[in-house]
């Protein structure tokens, strides 16, 4: 990273093979959004690029990277929010029944939508932890609250998980 | 040890966060009580599946949607894949480029041997294909290579927000016009050359090579 923060263009490219994979994966997970990921991760590596030399080596790379992608997911995250609230407004129409498309597997369409139900404070400590193999006080350090906060979030969220695919299996 | 607890360490022994002397605490706990052993199989279930849930591969650069009218009046803030790739390496123009460009700025440039000229880096482009990793490493080449030669000046991404002022009823150009390179060339054919050796033209998209005034 110090390479890449003075300017280094093979550090910059070698940066962005290392870790295109796992913010990838870290934007979609985070989002459920599959349709902004891409957006996502470029507006991520511009950031790195910019704000590279904010990176003063006091945190491990990856911890700042992780804050930084999440931070940018939140964003989006509220964006999109404040849009959605928008249509709602506009349009009064019942919601959709739950329908399974039949060509999909049935349960693992259920986690997907179950996971992107979660509160986004308990979803980004489960995708930290599952996805990216992170441990407690690392998502801790990352997300710059306290160990219990993570641990509390963690249980919560298999909780809530279990409990949301439970009414999505009702209701299909 | 009681049940809620035990729910708890079920999540913290999947995540692998459980020390040893609570995990046989919690594996005594499960033997003997058969609710929790039921739920310790059902959390492991969706840990497992939580795995198995697919991310979407990396879009390929796909710019047809580019040169189509912007949605309300004001630019997509979207980008395609190649003008994200044309942004990335113009932001890198004015970052790790700083150093080798042979005059920073675009004010008057006193150049003995050549002419100056703009290149503007615009979106209409019919479909190609490649990663954004690819994109990527041709954009910094091709731009690194510029550099080295002398021939490029200066680089900038443009933001999306443009204001149009004009006296006419036309409408706003469709095209994304995502930054600018200028460069240092002998003459008019040499900076086409140097324009159609770069990526962004390679993957379809549009450059216009503009002459600046030698004054």
């Amino acid at each position: 990273m110090r390479g890449a923060a003075n300017g280094d263009r093979h550090a910059l490219a070698r940066l962005f093979r290392r870790h295109h994979r796992t913010v990838h994966s870290l934007c979609y997970r985070l989002t459920g959004d599959a349709a902004a990921t891409d957006d996502l991760v470029q507006e991520a590596f511009l950031r790195v690029f910019r704000y590279g030399a904010g990176f003063d080596g006091r945190a491990r790379f990856s911890t700042w990277l992780y804050r930084l992608v999440r931070n940018l997911c939140i964003d989006h995250m509220r964006a999109r929010q404040r849009d959605e609230r928008r249509r709602r407004r506009l349009d009064t129409a019942a919601e959709p029944a739950v329908e399974l498309p039949a060509d999909e597997d049935e349960r693992l369409e259920l986690v997907r939508r179950a996971l992107n139900d979660l509160t986004p404070e308990r979803r980004e400590v489960l995708v930290l932890s599952r996805y990216h193999d992170l441990r407690y006080r690392e998502i801790a350090e990352i997300l710059e609250i306290s160990l219990d906060a993570v641990k509390a979030r963690a249980h919560r969220g298999l909780r809530d998980l279990r409990r949301i695919i439970k009414e999505l299996e009702r209701q299909a | 040890m009681k049940c809620e607890v035990a729910i708890d360490l079920i999540a913290d022994s999947l995540a692998d966060e459980l020390d040893a002397g609570t995990r046989r605490r919690l594996d005594d706990h499960l033997r003997t009580c058969p609710s929790c052993a039921d739920e310790a199989a059902e959390l492991e279930r969706l840990w497992a599946d939580l795995d198995r849930l697919p991310v979407p591969e990396t879009r390929p650069a796909n710019v047809s949607r580019l040169g189509r009218p912007a949605e309300s009046g004001r630019r997509s803030r979207r980008l395609g894949a190649l003008s994200r790739a044309a942004a990335v390496f113009l932001l890198l123009g004015g970052g790790f480029l700083a150093g080798r460009l042979s005059s920073p700025g675009i004010g008057p440039v006193e150049d003995a041997g050549g002419h100056r000229f703009l290149l503007l880096i615009r979106g209409s482009a019919p479909e190609r294909r490649a990663s954004d990793e690819q994109l990527f490493a041709e954009y910094s080449d091709w731009g690194a290579r510029l550099a080295d030669d002398g021939a490029l000046i200066t680089a900038a991404e443009l933001t999306n927000d443009a204001r149009w002022v004009r006296g006419d009823e036309s409408d706003e150009s469709d095209d994304e016009l995502g930054g600018f390179f200028l460069i240092r060339a002998p003459d008019f054919d040499a900076a086409e050359r140097i324009a159609r050796s770069s990526p962004h033209v390679a993957y379809g998209g549009a450059i216009e090579i503009r002459a600046v005034t030698r004054r």
